[in-house]
């Protein structure tokens, strides 16, 4: 195909049968919603899995104790930490809640959230 | 959805319009990556070079941050910063391959990011301007100092660009290739760069709806329409047709889906819904208050609340009090509040709040850059930028050149011939980029920005040029001088920040 094919001399759509108001193929139309409703549909799934997976402080507290996993305890107590669990308590009870972990719990609470382990810092009110 | 019910002849097939490759110059040969090989080349000497003399650097501040989160993220499997996810992740692997060597490691491995984006820079002027606007845009962006400075620090930027640059791109090419030639894959990949972007640098979030409705207007029309003559390189010009609703879709929810599941981690860690990160506390209760900081030159005046500079301090005018932040308990609320009081800040001090943001504005438009902070505040940096010559060459250069970057882009955005589609992403870009730096205005934030205003320019040094409208003239030239004119409070910080690094 020749330029020329391509530039209409005018070239103002619609003067040449290349350049008429043709629809887009009703397969091309079909793909696309195809696409658009599967990609909706992971959205929502995900979406709706996260929610009802969302755990809370209970369980936090639950995981940050028992799990046998030191890293999954290490992550929950990360997430207490970010939900501010333990700006409504007491410095003693989280000196104590730390102090029982496992090492993990410990070494990630000095080196990550260092400030906490002041008993003056300023979020401790009680 | 999109276009039904046109009039005339039967829908074209794919492989009729696969061999329509309209190339905006006809006697032009297509870009070759042989043709990028000297400039981007020189370009990755430039960095190396910058690289080499950061070398070993103890980044302060941010940079120091970002090594500690990566590092926790490795050891702990945890993260623990209010930042988007994806760069502090980076790290992380790094350091796990590399432990003290991953600041170093990570530094010239953002010199294959640059080459990766001065890549793709090239081929969207080609695309627009043919192959030697892409010649000419790989030799600026290889010589653009401010740009290049980033492959040696530790900020997210590199990585930022190496999926936004590339999602640019696929956003135009979408627009150019139209929904029947374009691969069904266009539409999400350039969705899915785009989301790896925003899980990059959370600002970025703001472009994605406005670049949804630009979709829907660039791919709008009859598909034929669209493909002939130069008119389908006018974004507007291929007339009523209805929008092009599903592309935006396919784009916009690709880019949704590749930030779900750190949103949904975020719900997990929180319990909010927190899209990406909670950086922007930071950002309102700086950038929405009395104080003048800007840590672009905070270090030059007399505290770090009172940026320096005696005219930025005429047009701001007296300060009220300031505000601070309140004590929350989640810190994904402490986001909220502080936006909220930094909104009633606004609403109290009107016309404060409007004068400070001509200087933000100054700020995001100032022709110094994040190297001459990183210069001035970083120590041992070694050779070769450790000679005092080559230190001013290099930032007497790195302030003259964005000035003359700018300008071109300015007016290639004016006069680019057929580029219909580029100047309204460009400015579609330009303005969200303007909102985000209006909270808070840092040249750093100018940097999503910088790769198509180096493709304009290159289309305008490529004489690759039409006479614009009278509107667009009058655009341009109110810009020009709206920006001319925010440079003049950045002179005597300039100036410091120059005497700065020369002195030290």
């Amino acid at each position: 195909m020749s330029e020329s094919d391509q530039h209409p001399s005018s070239g103002h759509p619609g003067d040449s049968e290349a350049g008429g108001k043709a629809p887009i193929p009703q397969d091309v139309l079909r793909r696309e919603r195809r696409v658009v409703a599967g990609l909706l549909a992971a959205i929502l799934l995900l979406a709706l899995g996260g929610f009802v997976t969302i755990p809370t402080e209970e369980e936090l507290v639950h995981t940050a104790t028992t799990h046998e996993d030191d890293l999954t305890r290490v992550r929950a107590m990360n997430a207490m930490v970010l939900r501010g669990y333990w700006k409504d308590k007491a410095f003693k009870d989280f000196e104590r809640f730390n102090k029982a972990g496992p090492h993990a719990i410990r070494q990630f609470m000095a080196d990550m959230h260092g400030d906490m382990l002041k008993p003056d810092r300023r979020a401790w009110t009680k | 959805m999109g276009g039904s019910g046109g009039r005339s002849p039967a829908p074209l097939q794919r492989r009729d319009l696969e061999k329509r490759v309209p190339r905006p110059t006809e006697d032009s040969r297509p870009l070759r990556l042989s043709d990028l090989i000297l400039p981007l080349g020189i370009g990755a000497v430039v960095r190396l070079l910058l690289v080499v003399s950061f070398i070993a650097t103890k980044g302060g501040g941010d940079e120091a941050a970002y090594m500690r989160l990566g590092w926790g993220w490795n050891q702990f499997e945890a993260y623990t910063g209010m930042w988007a996810p994806l760069y502090p992740k980076f790290i992380s692997y790094l350091s796990a391959a590399f432990d003290q060597g991953a600041a170093d490691a990570l530094r010239f491995i953002q010199i294959g990011f640059a080459i990766w984006i001065g890549v793709w820079t090239a081929l969207i002027a080609d695309m627009f301007g043919g192959r030697k606007a892409g010649v000419i845009a790989a030799w600026i962006y290889a010589l653009y100092l401010p740009l290049a400075a980033f492959a040696a620090l530790i900020y997210s930027e590199s990585l930022f660009l190496a999926f936004f640059v590339p999602a640019l791109y696929q956003m135009l090419r979408y627009a150019r290739e139209g929904r029947i030639a374009a691969p069904p894959w266009r539409g999400p990949l350039a969705g899915a760069l785009l989301g790896l972007s925003i899980l990059t640098r959370e600002s970025t979030l703001l472009v994605l709806f406005p670049f949804m409705v630009w979709m829907a207007f660039a791919l709008r029309g009859h598909e034929t329409e669209k493909r002939v003559g130069n008119a389908r390189f006018q974004v507007w010009a291929h007339g009523s047709g209805p929008l092009g609703i599903a592309p935006a879709l396919l784009f916009g929810l690709t880019a949704v889906l590749t930030i779900m599941p750190w949103t949904i981690r975020n719900a997990h860690v929180y319990d909010r819904f927190v899209p990406v990160a909670t950086s922007s506390h930071g950002s309102a209760s700086v950038g929405w208050n009395a104080a003048d900081i800007n840590y672009d030159i905070a270090d030059l005046g007399e505290s770090l609340y009172d940026a320096p500079g005696e005219l930025r301090d005429k047009i701001r005018g007296p300060e009220p009090d300031s505000w601070w932040p309140r004590k929350v308990v989640n810190t994904a609320d402490q986001t909220q509040a502080n936006v909220q009081d930094g909104m009633a800040f606004a609403f109290q001090h009107p016309q404060f709040f409007l004068r400070s943001r001509i200087v933000e504005f100054v700020d995001l438009v100032s022709p110094l850059s994040f190297i001459h902070r990183s210069l001035r505040i970083t120590s041992g940096i070694g050779e070769p930028l450790n000679s005092l010559y080559l230190r001013r060459l290099f930032s007497i250069l790195a302030v003259i050149l964005m000035p003359l970057v700018v300008l071109f882009g300015l007016w290639g955005w004016a006069y680019a011939r057929d580029a219909g589609p580029l100047r309204s992403l460009v400015t579609t870009l330009v303005l969200c980029t303007s909102a985000v730096a209006l909270v808070s205005g840092l040249t750093r934030y100018r940097v999503p920005v910088m790769p198509m205003v180096i493709v304009l320019g290159a289309i305008y040094l490529a004489k690759h040029r039409e006479v614009p409208s009278l509107r667009r003239k009058a655009i341009v030239s109110t810009l020009a001088i709206g920006i001319i004119l925010a440079w003049i409070p950045s002179i005597r910080p300039a100036q410091l920040a120059l005497s700065a690094i020369w002195g030290s």
